[in-house]
Parts: C-alpha cells; sequence; structure tokens
C-alpha cells in the first residue's frame, strides 16, 4: 500500500478565487449572505444565500472555443485546477492556442488520473434549449445550441480537465450530490493507495446562478432551505434555531494528490497526508437521513479502523454540518457517540453555505489548511448548541494531528476522509 | 462597410476564435484544411459573423463556407441587401 499526500490546492468560493482568500476570510468569520436576487423571486419564494462573484472568464484568459463549450461550473472546476497545479508545481508546458492546452512535462502521464464530479452540472444550457424549442413549435425560427448536450453533461468537467493537460487515460467522472468532493476524493486516495495511480488531479463544482433561481427554488420547494426572515440567523448549524441550509450558488475545489514516493522524488511540498477513506450508502430515502445514523456511524468506525486510529487520537472534525433539522441532530447524535467531547468541530457552510457538491472539496482544503496553520475558524452563528460537543465558537489555535471531514448526500450517500499531519 | 473592412473583420474574428493572433490569412484559405477550425470553430464563427454584421445565416449554408473568400462574398452580399 502506498502513503497518499496532498501536493496542491486550489478554490473559487463566494468569498472569490484562493486558498488564501478563503482561508483569511473564514478566520475573519466573513459573512456573504445576501437576500436572493428579484429575478429568483416567486410569490412563494424569498430568502437568503450566499452569491458566487459574477466572473468575466475572458478577462481570466479562457478562449472563445472554452467559453463556447464550457458552461462556468465546468470554467470555475478549471480555474482551481489551475491554482492546485500551480500550487504542486506541476511543469506544463504551452501546446494549444485555441483551447489553452498543455502537456505535463516530467510525469508519465499514464500514472497520472482525473477525477471530476458535479452534482447537477450546466442545467442553465438545457433550461435555454428548452426555451428554445418552445420557440420551434411555435414556428419562431431558431437554432439550438450545437454544445448543449456537451455542455450538460456532468461529465464535461473531467473531460475539460483531460483536454486541457492532454491526458489519454484514467479520466474518471463521478456524481454522489452533495457527498461529491469527498467521495470523487476518497476514490482518487484509493486508486494511489492501492498502487493504480501515481498521481491524481481531483476537482469539484456547483453553479447554479440560473434564470429564475432554478436551483434555489427547486431546494426550497424540497423543504431544505433556511426559511427565517431574519438575516442574523439564516446560517446557523447545530444551533436550536437553524430553520435549514443557506444556498450558495457556486463554488469549485481541486486537490493534486500523489503518492509520498512520487511526490519526493520530485521535490514537491506536501501540504498534508491523507490515511483513509470511507463511504456508506443508507439505503433509507432520496431527501432524508436515516433518522438511526447507523451507516454514518459504520463509516465512520471503518475509517478510524482501517487506518488503525483510535476516536481520541483525532483532534479535529470538519462536520457536513448543513444546518437543516434532521441532518445537524442525526451527526451530533453520531459524532457524540464515538468521539470524546474535546474533539473540535465546526462547519465550514457555516460561513460560505452549502456549494452542494463542491463542498466536500472545500472543506477537505479547509481541513488541510487547519492543519497547516494550526487553527481553525469558528462555527458561525451558534449561540445555542444543540450538541455539549466541542463546536467552536471563535477562531482557536489547535495542533491537529488527525482530522475528519465529512460529507452526507441526498439519495444516502456518505463520505468521509482521514487527514494526518504530515511526518517523513 | 465597405469589402476591405468585411476582410479585416473577418479575419479578425478568425484569428480570435483560433486564439491566434498571428495567425496568416488570406481569401483563398480553406478554414477546414488551412486553418485547421473544427466543428466548435465553426459555430463560434457564424455566431460571431450574425451578432458582428447583424445578419442571419441559415443553416443550409453551414456546409459551403470552405473558404474565407466564400465567406466574405456572402456577409458582403448580406450586408448590401440589408
Amino acid at each position: 500500500m502506498k502513503r497518499v499526500v496532498i501536493t496542491g490546492m486550489g478554490c473559487y468560493t463566494s468569498y472569490g478565487g484562493g486558498t488564501d482568500i478563503l482561508w483569511k476570510n473564514l478566520l475573519n468569520n466573513t459573512s456573504i449572505i445576501k437576500e436572493i436576487p428579484d429575478s429568483w423571486k416567486t410569490p412563494n419564494s424569498r430568502g437568503f444565500y450566499a452569491p458566487f462573484p459574477k466572473l468575466n472568464y475572458k478577462e481570466l484568459g479562457f478562449s472563445k472555443s472554452e467559453l463556447l463549450q464550457y458552461e462556468p461550473v465546468t470554467l470555475n472546476a478549471l480555474l482551481s485546477v489551475k491554482e492546485a497545479l500551480t500550487q504542486a508545481n506541476i511543469p506544463l508546458i504551452p501546446q494549444n492556442d485555441k483551447l489553452n492546452c498543455y502537456k505535463i512535462d516530467k510525469i508519465d502521464i499514464n500514472r497520472v488520473g482525473i477525477f471530476g464530479g458535479t452534482g447537477i452540472g450546466g442545467i442553465e444550457t438545457q433550461s435555454n434549449a428548452t426555451d428554445g424549442l418552445r420557440q420551434a413549435q411555435n414556428g419562431i425560427k431558431i437554432r439550438l445550441d450545437a454544445l448543449s448536450v456537451a455542455k450538460t453533461m456532468p461529465y464535461n468537467i473531467a473531460a475539460a480537465i483531460g483536454i486541457k493537460l492532454g491526458l489519454h487515460r484514467n479520466i474518471n467522472s463521478h456524481t454522489y450530490a452533495c457527498a461529491t468532493g469527498t467521495i470523487v476524493t476518497g476514490k482518487a486516495f484509493d486508486a494511489i493507495k492501492n498502487g493504480d495511480l501515481d498521481m491524481a488531479i481531483v476537482s469539484t463544482s456547483e453553479y447554479a446562478d440560473q434564470r429564475m433561481g432554478l436551483l434555489y427554488n427547486s431546494f426550497l420547494s424540497g423543504k431544505t432551505l433556511t426559511t427565517t426572515e431574519d438575516i442574523s440567523f439564516a446560517n446557523v448549524p447545530f444551533d436550536e434555531r437553524r430553520t435549514g441550509f443557506l444556498f450558495s450558488d457556486g463554488g469549485s475545489g481541486a486537490l493534486v494528490l500523489e503518492s509520498l514516493e512520487h511526490a519526493q522524488q520530485r521535490d514537491a511540498n506536501i501540504l498534508a497526508e491523507v490515511i483513509g477513506f470511507s463511504d456508506t450508502f443508507d439505503g433509507y430515502n432520496m431527501v432524508s437521513p436515516n433518522p438511526s445514523g447507523e451507516y454514518i456511524e459504520e463509516m465512520l468506525l471503518d475509517l478510524l479502523s482501517n487506518a488503525n486510529i483510535k476516536p481520541d487520537d483525532i483532534n479535529y472534525i470538519n462536520a457536513h454540518g448543513t444546518g437543516t433539522v434532521k441532518n445537524d441532530q442525526i451527526e451530533t447524535m453520531v459524532l457524540e457517540k464515538i468521539f470524546n467531547k474535546n474533539v473540535a468541530i465546526n462547519s465550514t457552510k457555516s460561513l460560505l453555505g452549502h456549494t452542494i457538491s463542491a463542498s466536500g472539496m472545500i472543506e477537505a482544503i479547509v481541513t488541510v489548511l487547519s492543519i497547516q496553520n494550526k487553527m481553525i475558524h469558528e462555527n458561525a452563528g451558534l449561540k445555542n448548541p444543540i450538541s455539549e460537543l466541542n463546536l467552536v465558537v471563535e477562531p482557536t489555535k489547535l495542533d491537529i494531528q488527525y482530522a475528519i471531514s465529512e460529507s452526507f448526500a441526498f439519495g444516502g450517500h456518505n463520505g468521509a476522509l482521514l487527514f494526518k499531519k504530515y511526518k517523513v | 462597410m465597405n469589402r476591405e473592412e468585411i476582410i479585416d473583420k473577418i479575419y479578425e474574428l478568425i484569428r480570435e476564435t483560433l486564439n491566434s493572433k498571428d495567425l496568416e490569412i488570406d481569401l483563398n484559405s480553406n478554414i477546414i484544411e488551412d486553418l485547421e477550425m473544427d466543428s466548435v470553430d465553426g459555430i463560434t464563427l457564424i455566431m460571431d459573423l450574425e451578432e458582428l454584421f447583424g445578419i442571419t445565416i441559415e443553416d443550409e449554408e453551414f456546409a459551403n463556407f470552405t473558404t474565407v473568400s466564400y465567406i466574405v462574398d456572402y456577409v458582403e452580399n448580406l450586408n448590401k441587401n440589408s
């Protein structure tokens, strides 16, 4: 079995582009909660969200051909990948002006894998196509977007990264709703640990600034979003006043994972080690977590035992922590069962809102940043905690040796990653 | 817009589509064989031509867009008639 390390990270969030920006704002407890745009409102919908920045992708260096083929969900993933590859110091040689393509230099590309994912994908294109078809059926001559299938398919992200880097093998695409980021990282970890790959580039992304707030209103209809009219507790995971999660309309993250020996051979800077991944499936309900929490418990116990780690060894848990009534209740119930009350716990969603498939990837990045900086950000908005667990209420210094990041998803998928401070 | 201006604009659009500022183009350039445009580039170019010149290009016309001179003639004719 190979040891697996992280050598590069990148992200784009409501705070903007870059892991430095993310970390600074998390420690500053920067609030990004806004009322939803008027164009999203209906007689039945109002409320709050965490807006993703409006980006000018041309100014960010994308070519016309890329802009035609990729929706923002993919473009944001590519931005995160670029940052992660730069941090990992992966040598890239420019190849093709039209698509801004590169060739990975000095690394055996047949031993490199892409692991891309999204929860929903580029649904704005299909929404436009539906409008176009309606016009066509009314006799108006229109031209449907010839790339509408390619732009909508969830595989667009993994394929775009593969094209960008000139790869010809090991392109993987996964979708596990809100747990996608965590599980895709776990799949990459397994492939390197088992010796199938030397290196993996992992990225998940979600983008939901659709006309009329399609995804926002769909989640709202499913009664999963915050329903408060008071902005001061629109996003309060693990608090008695929580009413649902704060929707974010975008986010992306990327990681570069390598076998330890591969990273050492090319003298890469190692940020942290991944020592475990586990996932389970509730098999219970499409939108509601299993109230027993037994499969989350099983996942965490497997995660620890497979890595030969005891619950008391864990210093920090980056929780799923959405702020829905049931999720937080079940999550704290399971954590109370397994861990002692000293383990520091926070929810990154308490600051960023819920970025769906990107959340697990961004939270893995936050976990690594916490290990590196010996700091954890606060669980924002917490006044009346629902549990006696150590839910941190202010940025806290902590020398983390072992940390867990966990995610749960619509459909019933649960995933968790186990990180370790890197020591030679 | 006179013919020379149309030619300059079309050269500019092709260079922008192919993300290649110094691409050599002349009226005899074949867009597939010489300029190596693919189907995505073709769609991009057609959409840009429509937007820039305020014209509508019929889908049936796409197959005829083989050389730069044909495109220039086509746009010039539509421009004259508009």
